[in-house]
């Protein structure tokens, strides 16, 4: 069982452009239209810049809210980057190229398809040595994520940025991705003595059952059906309204990952 | 010095190190205990085999005989794999990476050392973490073949299942019957050596007992040509630390570590360090900035001086750049008298396999006492300074470093020791 003090927290997805903008969506305030989003740029020079895969921009979006309200040292901070496969844009044009009888890959397509790029470009935008790590979990990367980032801030005693990506593929990959839908979070989460905090949670791998899937088909419920990342959502509504909250995510077959905010 | 419990500073390169040990930090179990271990590799399959070949100094490279992959390199392959097969129940997993993690766990009684810590913890306390960059990623490039008039894919492909990279943590956790905490770490190069990492602190944070960490990464088009299109590929069997070093030798692997908060073994983890380069993506910083930091950073976590470590265990892909830059940083953090060596010549880069088959070489370096040999070495390169054995010797170490630097700068350096 883990407590961490969340400090900042970052969205980036299609009706929810960035974490201020999804308050009152997320209160019940305002109407989710599933609008795109902006275009993102990372600091970069131009030349590493026009490398940056979509995937590695929609962390970095996501990654920056959090950072910027978490009022944290990018230089301070560990990163956690949870994703249920990664990149399945730069994975169609790997394998598109591989079985055309050239079999030229690129360069730039070769080195974005590390699974790590987004940490990577998100550590020299900021000039980061601190500790990254580059996860996966294919069905449920954010509980993935969470649990990880939890387990560094009370084993490690410092803060960690976790960012969650998963974007849409291309056909023929389309149908048998996880993600329908593009979405990008991002949690700073602290020890639970920092003083500045939107939350403390308590943390815990557990067996009992994740929280039934609502039957309704509201915006929310079909976010989470198109992109697993988007489980989320569930904890940031919580986030937006203030509202107590105990919630169970689906994690492995066995396995729920429990959140209960406790002050 | 920090005082005990002080969280570890990120210094400004280059960084005074203490001379004496520090206290080990809140949170790390140290040391923690390596009650098992497995390995396929190029060099063979089991321990047993492969410390017979470390003493022979023989390699596992062969001219690239892969698939249809029409390029003039060596590579490090596994001859078993295509004979192999998953157990009836796991058929959905069938591809080679996972074929190969099968061979792998297989190996050196380690499903039984699992079983007994499974009967002693219970297996929901039993993490799986397990390094891959590609895991099964030859079944989509497979399946990109066979597309149809449509352009679609064979209804056959399982990408969940197959390609995923999820896929091998998977299929361990099934066929170990574990269920603990799970997932796969895929950052490049450093890979399975940040599985250690990560078990250590879900242990020390108490969510696990225990934890089958790892490695696995098997041959493919998209490495083989992915390689290829940076030029970092040598055409001979790879030579690091030679003077006209020119590039890799790709190979495969599955590794597996038994890791328990509380157990009688020989060998245990002491540290571990994590840093990132923050530099390029695929280049590493020329002064090794990043590297240093990792290797700091494990020799903090286990209260260790530099002093106290007899062998390196370099990431020494023979890459021109990637030689050059960890010599410094060995060299600046240990001097120029320690004995190091690259194994990358005995099994080829398995990429996300290489850490945990470093970190198992190692073992078998603190158990046999024989430091491996760096192959293939013409002229050693005069512009590198770090004591590079080119035969296997003996050497009798009680800790030792092992290095892996990823692409996208994620670099990882763990310690580990005799208990004994």
């Amino acid at each position: 069982m883990m407590r961490v003090a969340v400090r900042g927290v970052g969205l980036y997805a299609p009706g929810l452009p960035n974490w201020q903008a999804a308050v009152p969506v997320l209160r019940g305030e305002q109407a989710w239209r599933a609008e795109t989003t902006p275009a993102v740029t990372l600091p970069l020079p131009s030349a590493e810049r026009r490398r940056t895969s979509a995937c590695a921009r929609a962390a970095w979006a996501a990654a920056e809210q959090a950072l910027a309200q978490s009022e944290c040292a990018a230089i301070e901070v560990n990163t956690v980057f949870a994703s249920s496969g990664g990149d399945g844009a730069i994975l169609h044009q790997l394998c598109t190229a591989l079985a055309s009888p050239e079999r030229a890959v690129s360069p730039t397509q070769f080195h974005n398809s590390v699974h790590n790029a987004p940490a990577g470009y998100f550590s020299i935008a900021h000039a980061s040595h601190a500790a990254t790590t580059s996860l996966c979990n294919h069905a449920a990367p954010f509980a993935a994520g969470l649990l990880e980032a939890a387990v560094q801030v009370s084993s490690e005693n410092r803060p960690v940025l976790l960012v969650g990506f998963d974007l849409v593929a291309p056909f023929p990959l389309a149908p048998l991705w996880p993600a329908q839908q593009d979405f990008a979070v991002a949690l700073l989460l602290a020890p639970p003595a920092h003083e500045r905090a939107l939350a403390r949670w308590r943390i815990a791998p557990t067996s009992d059952a994740p929280a039934s899937r609502a039957a309704s088909e509201n915006w929310l419920a079909q976010c989470v059906r198109a992109n697993p990342m988007a489980e989320s959502l569930h904890l940031l509504s919580a986030l937006a309204s203030g509202m107590p909250l105990r919630h169970r995510l689906p994690y492995l077959d066995d396995l729920t990952l429990e959140v209960e905010w406790i002050d | 010095m920090p005082p005990p419990g002080a969280p570890i500073t990120r210094c400004a390169i280059p960084v005074k190190i203490c001379a004496v040990p520090l206290v080990p930090r809140f949170g790390f179990v140290n040391p923690l205990p390596i009650t098992a271990l497995a390995t396929a590799s190029p060099l063979g399959l089991g321990l047993d085999a492969t410390l017979s070949a470390l003493r022979q100094g023989q390699s596992g490279l062969r001219t690239n005989d892969f698939d249809d992959a029409a390029l003039p390199t060596w590579i490090g392959r596994v001859d078993d794999i295509e004979a192999c097969t998953l157990p009836s129940s796991l058929q959905t997993y069938d591809c080679r990476n996972n074929r190969l993690a099968h061979l792998g766990l297989e190996q050196d009684g380690f499903r039984a050392a699992v079983e007994r810590a499974r009967q002693r913890w219970g297996s929901a306390r039993i993490g799986v973490f397990l390094g891959t960059t590609t895991s099964g990623i030859l079944a989509t490039e497979q399946a990109y073949q066979a597309r149809g008039a449509a352009g679609d894919l064979p209804a056959s492909f399982n990408y969940a299942h197959t390609h995923s990279l999820y896929s091998v943590s998977g299929y361990v956790r099934s066929t170990l019957q574990l269920g603990g905490p799970a997932y796969s770490i895929s950052t490049a190069c450093s890979s399975s050596a940040k599985v250690f990492a990560a078990a250590s602190r879900m242990i020390a944070a108490g969510v696990c007992d225990a934890a089958v960490v790892g490695g696995v990464d098997s041959l493919c088009h998209s490495i083989l040509y992915g390689f290829n299109s940076l030029a970092l590929l040598s055409s001979e069997p790879c030579r690091p630390w030679d003077a006209q070093r020119d590039g890799l030798s790709l190979g495969e692997a599955a590794g597996f570590a038994l890791l328990e908060r509380e157990a009688d073994s020989d060998i245990a983890l002491l540290g571990y360090g994590e840093s990132a380069d923050a530099h390029h993506m695929s280049t590493p910083h020329p002064a090794g900035a990043g590297a240093l930091l990792a290797m700091q950073e494990a020799l903090q976590r286990a209260g260790l001086a530099p002093q106290a470590i007899d062998y390196v265990n370099l990431h020494g892909t023979a890459s021109p750049a990637n030689d050059r830059a960890e010599d410094r940083a060995v060299s600046q953090l240990f001097g120029t008298g320690i004995a190091c060596s690259s194994t990358k010549g005995h099994t080829g880069h398995t990429l996300g396999a290489a850490g945990i088959t470093e970190a198992i070489l190692c073992a078998l370096t603190l158990r046999s006492g024989i430091a491996p040999a760096t192959l293939h070495q013409r002229k050693a390169d005069p512009a590198l300074r770090c004591r590079v054995l080119t035969q296997a010797q003996p050497l009798h170490p009680q800790r030792v470093m092992s290095n892996s630097f990823g692409f996208g700068g994620d670099n990882c350096a763990l310690v580990l020791g005799r208990t004994a």
